[in-house]
Formats: structure tokens, sequence, C-alpha cells
């Protein structure tokens, strides 16, 4: 098809000012928080479930590729149209379409800003557990499509363990509910195999979570260290000792002095790792179990502990750690976050390591990451312009990688697989393994015209 | 079949076919031509390959505790039982992890997890010059658990429990098996040893495959091991019961105890007979027409608030009785109620389950419903408030209560269905099932089921007709 005919049919399905084609349109959504971009040959904004399926329709006919675009805030090169095509967005599909607070259930559309569910149902003394780090613009469709994680999932679980059912536009333009509010729908989780699926099997037009009550008490504690060893083998003694706290985070000295340049969020300066520990649920018990942390942190030889007072000292304790991708932003013109996830007792090895490996290629390492979790993400610092560089960062990339995964850990623990990791795809799968999901790609897609180039590596026949 | 083609793979005695084993393994009545035991994965899958060359229909079987789930099969040549894949491969108290063989029974893993003492982990492990430095915890109480208490406990299988997505009472606190698996390795319908996740608790690379296993009923591979998370045992646990005559207070109660903020591990409600089946020697039967009972783990500080409030919401709503059950006492309780199904029938008697999930905001609804067409001899109802689940389980005459038994069945399943939910049969005899759908209609994602099982079982060599719609 022509694509001043496809265009044309596409603005008769949803409206003459929402497909967009201008060349600054197309660079505009050619790319994500990675470092790759691909330009699609339109980008179409739907209304409701019905232009989406119309539009998956025509795609389908005329064998036209599409990808499904949230915010774009993706680590990986999730929402980049790597084959061209037709680009949906979801920013008109961003509806709470209904908060149940019986029981406890959220409806939203995929373009839902994650913060913007997450203050809503606030106001009904509900929570929605998923926080990644990225929630002021991450969507919905976004969390569901990569699975995200936040601080919080050490207790509360990922987006797939909140996500209770999907609606979603199959690669024919068929319709159809997986899952929904009541629980054990008989038949195959086909929930579960979508989420963190990143748009490779179907688009998700309507999504509904799960919402749990807030917790009566919170407690915020800052532990100062004044090495990453100390602090990292705190984490693990920490829930060695039977503890699992909502939340353990840390950060090392490079991303500690970038967040206290932009921020001021009171970490010294001086330190090699803060470690932020919570704990929330009833307020019964808090105190014992907070002194305890204390011990295993002096144990650990902990430099200072502090405890957030109340709720407006905690607030700043965090804004440090959201605001940390940003602060350090601002140290070099690019970022490359590493996404690799170990059994959180090889922390202080891996960590190590990743030390190392910054050395040997000379580029500056930060760290900031979801300790509690194992999931680790070294930021590796450069400038994109500088082709010697950039080649470099996505080496020592590699490598930290293969690091994770010889420590008995993975590639990616909540940023996905996208474009950035298909290569890495084989540190973990056999050619089986990978054959396995592309006969689930098959089943659901076996046109191949969602998102492709993306997730699964072509076999090598 | 030919016997000779599984003995070029397997030693003769993992191979079975007399006929006494053979009507021990038998599905509904359907009777397998040889059952197989092999002692490891590569096995497995031989066996599998060999079954797609000879198009032969296989079914696994765990420990048999949920064989009656599901249609009778359509076709049934060979049973593939997973007794000898029975190896806890690690235990990792540090990492909360554990990663065991598909056969290895749950009450065998909890008691080896309960009493796991070594706490110690290599902080730098690979570097040799701090081999030294072990860390230890210094906690004064010790071991872990698999949070999961699905039915018959000491004898289901890992395997199963996950093929079943079995769950029980704690579900309301821990989740479901979904949410606790990191890893699995599976032998494919067609052959293959897939391996997917791992020790991490986070996870993204790739499809998350572990997840249609769950629940799968063994129609879309024989899962050989299984990572899963671990959590602390507690400090402390405990079990309120309270009893009313009213359902209006009965759900009363169970709403005020979820919109607090307690955080209750257990939730159910509880008919006269299901309070029967748990009830034990030191247990006298509370006088009300029903029972809450609550269970409560944690820290000995939360527990103890918990007890308190939850008596003051249990006098608010005018119970008859309460009862505080100590640690051992809630032991025994949930252990009675989770076997309940295989102390309760008699000669000549069955038992029959059915399992329903509904709208959690229309629990009052199905509750009342339910007890409405409840026939007058035995019938137990255990129902979660807080997740929108009830069971009940019949006792009837084998022979001449099945007509029976299937009406009630249908008024079950469509106060389920009026109610946002969908009803299986969780256990019955084949006699019942010609005559009542164990799943219900599918919905229209039913398509994509379809087309899963096709494109990963082609030759239809697992678990034939056992599924839903006929998969
Ligand atoms: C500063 C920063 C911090 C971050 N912190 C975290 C963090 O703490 N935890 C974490 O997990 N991630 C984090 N991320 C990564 C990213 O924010 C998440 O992956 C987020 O969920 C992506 O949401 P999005 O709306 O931007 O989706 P996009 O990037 O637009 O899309 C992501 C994927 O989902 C697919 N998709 C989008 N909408 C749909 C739909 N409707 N149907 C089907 N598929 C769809 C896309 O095709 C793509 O594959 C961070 C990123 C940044 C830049």
């Amino acid at each position: 098809m022509e694509i001043d005919a496809l265009r044309q049919r596409l603005k008769e399905i949803v409206g003459e000012d929402y497909v967009l084609s201008s060349s600054v349109d197309l660079m505009l959504y050619g790319y994500d928080a990675y470092l790759e971009m691909s330009r699609p040959d339109v980008v179409v904004i739907p209304e409701n479930t019905e232009q989406v399926s119309q539009i998956v329709r025509l795609a389908c006919e005329e064998g036209i590729p599409v990808t499904a675009r949230g915010s774009a805030t993706s680590l990986s090169g999730g929402p980049v149209p790597l084959k061209g095509g037709i680009v949906i967005h979801f920013s008109r599909m961003n509806r709470i379409l209904e908060i149940d607070t019986v029981n406890k259930r959220a409806r939203v559309e995929p373009g839902v800003i994650t913060l913007d569910l997450q203050t809503a149902v606030a106001k009904k003394g509900l929570q929605y557990a998923p926080d990644p780090a990225s929630q002021k613009t991450s969507t919905m469709g976004g969390n569901v499509g990569e699975n995200s994680g936040g601080p919080h999932c050490l207790k509360y679980g990922v987006t797939t363990n909140h996500t209770m059912g999907l609606k979603i536009v199959l690669y024919d333009g068929e319709v159809v509910d997986t899952g929904g509010k009541a629980p054990d729908r008989p038949g195959y989780d086909l929930t579960g195999l979508l989420v963190g699926s990143e748009g490779t099997l179907g688009i998700v037009t309507e999504i509904t979570v799960r919402l749990i009550e807030q917790p009566e008490a919170i407690k915020t504690l800052l532990g100062i260290f004044e090495t990453i060893e100390d602090a990292s083998n705190t984490v693990s003694a920490i829930i060695a000792e039977g503890i699992v706290p909502a939340t353990l985070e840390m950060m090392d000295r490079l991303v500690i002095k970038a967040v206290e340049e932009s921020v001021h969020a009171g970490y010294p300066q001086d330190a090699e790792a803060v470690l932020i520990i919570e704990l929330d649920g009833l307020k019964d018990g808090m105190e014992r179990i907070s002194d305890r942390i204390i011990k295993i942190c002096l144990a650990n030889k902990v430099r200072e502990v502090k405890v957030a007072k109340d709720e407006a000292e905690r607030n700043t304790l965090w804004t440090g750690r959201r605001g940390a991708f940003g602060a350090v932003s601002r140290l070099r013109p690019n970022y490359m976050v590493c996404d690799g996830t170990v059994p959180r007792t090889k922390l202080p090895e891996v960590l190590r390591k990743v030390t190392e490996i910054g050395r040997e290629y000379n580029l500056p390492i930060g760290n900031v990451f979801h300790a509690g979790d194992g999931n680790l993400h070294p930021l590796i610092l450069f400038d994109c312009r500088d082709e010697e560089e950039t080649a470099r960062v996505r080496e020592a990339g590699t490598k930290i990688l293969r690091l994770c995964v010889d420590a008995g850990g993975t590639i990616s623990g909540e940023h996905g697989i996208g474009l950035e990791k298909l290569h890495e795809m084989s540190f973990i799968f056999s050619q089986d393994d990978i054959a396995a999901m592309w006969k689930l790609k098959n089943a659901f897609d076996p046109v191949g015209g969602f998102n492709p180039g993306k997730v699964l590596p072509p076999l090598a026949s | 079949m030919d016997i000779k083609l599984l003995h070029g793979i397997l030693n003769p005695q993992m191979v079975s076919s007399d006929t006494a084993t053979l009507t021990r393994f038998s599905v509904d009545g359907v009777v397998p031509e040889a059952v197989v035991c092999p002692a490891n994965l590569s096995q497995v899958s031989e066996v599998i390959k060999l079954a797609n060359r000879e198009k032969w229909a296989v079914t696994p079987w765990g420990s048999g505790t949920k064989m009656e789930i599901g249609q009778v099969p359509k076709r049934l040549d060979l049973v593939l039982c997973a007794s000898r894949l029975d190896k806890i491969i690690d235990i990792d108290v540090a990492n909360l992890t554990v990663t065991a063989q598909a056969g290895v029974k749950l009450g065998d893993l909890q008691d080896l997890l309960g009493g796991a003492e070594n706490r110690c982990f290599f902080p730098l492990e690979g570097d040799l010059k701090a081999q030294a430095d072990y860390m230890c915890s210094g906690r004064d109480y010790k071991g872990v658990f698999l949070p999961l208490d699905p039915p018959f406990p000491d004898k289901a299988t890992l395997g199963g429990i996950i093929a079943t997505n079995s769950t029980g009472p704690k579900r309301l606190r821990y989740g479901l098996p979904r949410d606790l698996i990191l890893g699995v390795r599976y032998v494919s319908p067609t052959g293959e040893i897939i391996g997917m996740g791992g020790k991490t608790v986070k996870n993204v690379s790739g499809y998350d495959v572990s997840k249609i296993m769950i629940g799968s009923l063994g129609t879309l591979g024989i899962i050989g091991d299984i990572t899963l998370r671990l959590l602390p045992l507690p400090e402390q646990i405990a079990t309120i019961l309270v009893s009313f005559n009213e359902l209006t207070a009965v759900t009363g109660f169970a709403k005020r105890v979820l919109n607090s903020k307690l955080l209750p591990t257990s939730l159910e409600v509880l008919n006269r007979d299901g309070y029967s089946l748990s009830a034990s020697t030191d247990l006298k039967a509370p006088s009300g027409r029903w029972c809450v009972a609550v269970g409560i783990e944690g820290f000995s500080e939360e527990v103890k608030r918990e007890i308190t409030d939850l008596k003051d919401m249990a006098h608010f709503e005018k119970a008859i009785e309460m009862a505080e059950l100590d640690s051992d006492s809630t032991i025994v309780f949930w252990k009675n109620l989770a076997n309940c199904a295989l102390t309760l029938p008699k000669d000549g008697e069955t038992v029959v389950k059915f399992k329903a999930g509904f709208l959690i905001s229309n629990f009052p609804e199905v509750l009342e419903a339910w007890t409405n067409i409840l026939p007058d001899n035995f019938c137990a109802l255990t129902a979660s408030a807080g997740l929108g689940l009830a069971c009940a389980y019949l006792v009837i005459k084998t022979d001449s209560d099945i007509e029976k038994a299937a009406r009630l069945g249908k008024a079950f399943r469509e106060t389920a269905e009026n109610y946002g939910g969908s009803m299986v049969v969780e256990f019955a005899p084949a006699t019942l099932k010609q005559k009542l759908d164990q799943w219900g209609s599918p919905h229209a994602d039913f398509v994509l089921m379809r087309r899963i099982k096709d494109s990963l079982d082609p030759l239809n060599v697992l678990n034939p007709g056992r599924f839903l719609g006929g998969i």
C-alpha cells in the first residue's frame, strides 16, 4: 500500500488530527531512552479499543508492522519502530475507567500515567504497588509491556503480580479479555504471558490491576557506609535475619555526588555508599525491627544511620533516589543502564567486578539500584558523539551482563530485552529455549506484525 | 503399544505394564498401557520424543492427588510419573530461594525448610582472600518456608501443585504459585528440555513462559524442576475463631477485617459442616451456624495487636463465641482443613468438590445463594472472604447420587457466573463428569489457548482432552 493511501485510511479511522507524518514527528516518535532510533512511516493516536482494532486489522491486511508506544521511557529500545510501519501512541487513551474500592481493583486505559493512577487511588486510601522510578512519566501500558519493577517491589512484587486482566487486540484485529476482576478463571494464564512481552504479542487497550491497603506505618532509614561491600553485606544480612523490608535501595559515591549537586537530598558526599531501608506495615513491632536493622548496619561498619522523623524527611531521602538518573545525566551527555540481576548475596562480588570493568574500559560507572532484589543498574557515562567511546560502552555493557549471568543471574531484571539485549539472550537461553518462545510468538502473532525485531533473536537455523 | 521401544531408553525397572500398576495409574477409569518413572529430565525428554514419533498420549503424574481434575482423558497410552524426580537441588536460605524437582512432596520440603539453620553465606564467594569472612545471621529462631498451603500438603508434589495452580487459605497474604515461581525447567510436548528463569527474584529476560506452565494441567510440558521464593518463618502464628448465626454478621465481620490495616494470612468462612472438617479432639465445635477462621502470622507485637483488634471487631458484630488458637493448635486446625477431603467419605461414598471464583464484592450474595440451594445432608462450605473464592464439598453415594450432584453443581456454577465468576469441578467421579462440565464454557480468549496448545504440542501428546474446551 502506498504510504499516502495508508495515512488516508488511518485518518478515516481516527480523524484527521490524530495521524502524524511530518518528518519532525516521525523523528520524535522514533526513539526511547536507549541509544538506537528508527523512524516509523506514520504515527497514529487512537481514542478507543475499536479504533485500535481497526488500525491493527488494516496493518495485518497490508503486512505493515505495528509498534505500541507509551511514554517511550523504555531503556532497551522497546517502542522503537525498528522496521518502520505504524506507531500507535496512547496519549489519548489515558482514562482511569474505574476504581472499585470494594473489590480493590482499578481498570485503566494503557495511556494512564503510573503516578496519576497512584495519586487517584491514594485519595481512596489504597495503593497500586509497582512504583518504577520513572512513574511520573511512564504509562501503565508501558509498565505492562516491560513488567516494570520499582523500589517497593522487594516486598510487593512487580507489575505482573498486580495485573489481574488485560483487554488485548490480536494480530487480526480481534479483541479479547484475559483474566478479569474475579480470580481463577480456568485456562492458561495468558495475562501472565502478556505482561513483559514488550508489545510483541498483542496491543493492550485496557488493564485491570489489583489495589492494596496503604500501610498503617512507614519507617525510612538511611545507612551511610565507607565501602560498597559493607553496604551490600548489610543487604544480605537483613534478609538473612528474617526481615523483608519494603525497600532496600543503594547508591554509590558517583551517584551520591551527582544527586547532592542536583537535588540536595542530604547524603554525605564523601560516603562510598548509602542504603535506603524502608519498613512498612503495622506500627506494632516496627520499632524493634528497626533497632535490629540498625544493629545489623553497625555490625557491618556503618558510619551513621539516619532515621527519617517525619514525612518531609522521608520525602527528602526519596527525592535523591528518584532523581538519581536525572542527576547523573548532568555529568555526561549520555548514560547507558545495565539492568543485570544476581542472587543478592552475590552483590559484593559483582559490584567489585563492575568497578574493575569501568577501570578496564576507562569509563565512569555509577551505581543506583534495587539492592534487595539483587537488581543492579550500573550507569555507564559517555558522550554518544564520540563513536569510539560509544563502542567501548556497548562492550563494557555486554561484559557486565556476562558477569551477572556467570554469578547465577540474568540479563534483565526490569528494563526488558527490546533490541538492546537480543545478542545477550544467548547468554542465558539455549536455541531450544528461544525456539519455545518463538512458538508462543507465532501462536499470538502468526504474521509477525507486532513490534518486529524485539525480544527474540532470530533462530540460527 | 510396543513396550520394547521404552526398554530401549529406560531401565526395565522404570517401566511397568502389569495389570495392578496399570489399574493404580488409571485416570478417570481410563487404563494406560504402560507406566514409566524416569530418573532424570534427559530420560523424560527421550520418552516424550518417542511418544511424538509413536503418537502416544502421555499423562504426567505427580502423586495422583489431583488426577480427578479435568475431563475424562480422550486418549491415554502412557503415564509418566514423577516419583523419581524427587531431589531437592538447592536450598539457599540467605537468598530465600529453593530449587527442587517436580516429584518432591511439599510436606517433605517444608519439614526441611522449617529446620534450615544455615543462614550463612560468603559475601565474596570466589574471592579467595575473603573466604574466612562468613556472614551469619544472629536471629534466635530459625527456618524458612514456602508460602503455599494447597490441599493435601503431605502428598501433593511441587509439579502437581504448579500444574494445577493449587492454593489454600494463605493465598490471601502470600499469593499464588505464579507469584512465587522464579524459574522452571521442563520437557516440552515435543521433547526438548527448556529452561526459563533462575534464582533471581526479578527477571524480564524473554517471555515469562513459566506463567503458562502454571495451571496448565500438564498439557504444555512436563515440569522437571522449579525454583521458588521462600520467606523466613514468622516469629509467631495464631488463629482466631469467631462464630455467628447470621450470614450478614459474617460478611460484616469480614468486611471490617478487609478494610482495616490488619494483614491476616487467611480469612476463611466455614459453615457448620465445613468447621467439622477442621475440628479435632481438642477443639469443640462452635455453637453458631457459621465460623470465621482468621490466620495470623508475623512478629510477636503484630500478632498481639491483630488478635486484640479482631476480637473487637467480632464483638462489634455480636459474635456468639470466640476462641484463640495457639501455634500448635493453629497448625493442626489448618492441616485438618487441607486434608479434609481424604477423611470424609465412607464405603460406597465419594467426595465431590466444587470451587468457584467470583467478585469479592459479591461474597455475601454467593454465600447466601449457595446456602439456599444446599442439600439437607452433608455439605461443607469453605470460602475465602478476601479473595472471592468458595469451595463446596459434598459426600455423595457413588451409585445413586450422581444426578443430584450434577444438578447442584449446575446451580452453584450459575450463581458464580451471575456474580462475574466461574466454577470448576475439582474432584468428582468420572460418572459425574459425564453429566457436568468440569471447566464451564471458555471465553473469547480461548482462541489463544487453542493456538498455544496447537503451536507447542502439534501432535496432541500431553494430556489430550483433559483441559478447558477439550484441550
Ligand atoms: C529515568 C528512568 C528511570 C526508570 N526507572 C525504572 C524503574 O525503576 N523500574 C523499571 O522497571 N523501569 C524503569 N525505567 C524504564 C521504563 O520507565 C519502564 O520500562 C516503563 O514501564 C516504560 O513505560 P513507557 O510508558 O515509557 O513505555 P514505552 O517505553 O513507550 O514502551 C515500553 C514497551 O511497552 C510496549 N507498550 C507500550 N504500550 C503498550 C500497549 N498499550 N500495548 C502493548 N505494548 C505496549 C512498547 O511497545 C514497548 O515495547 C526507567 C526509565 C527511565 C528513563
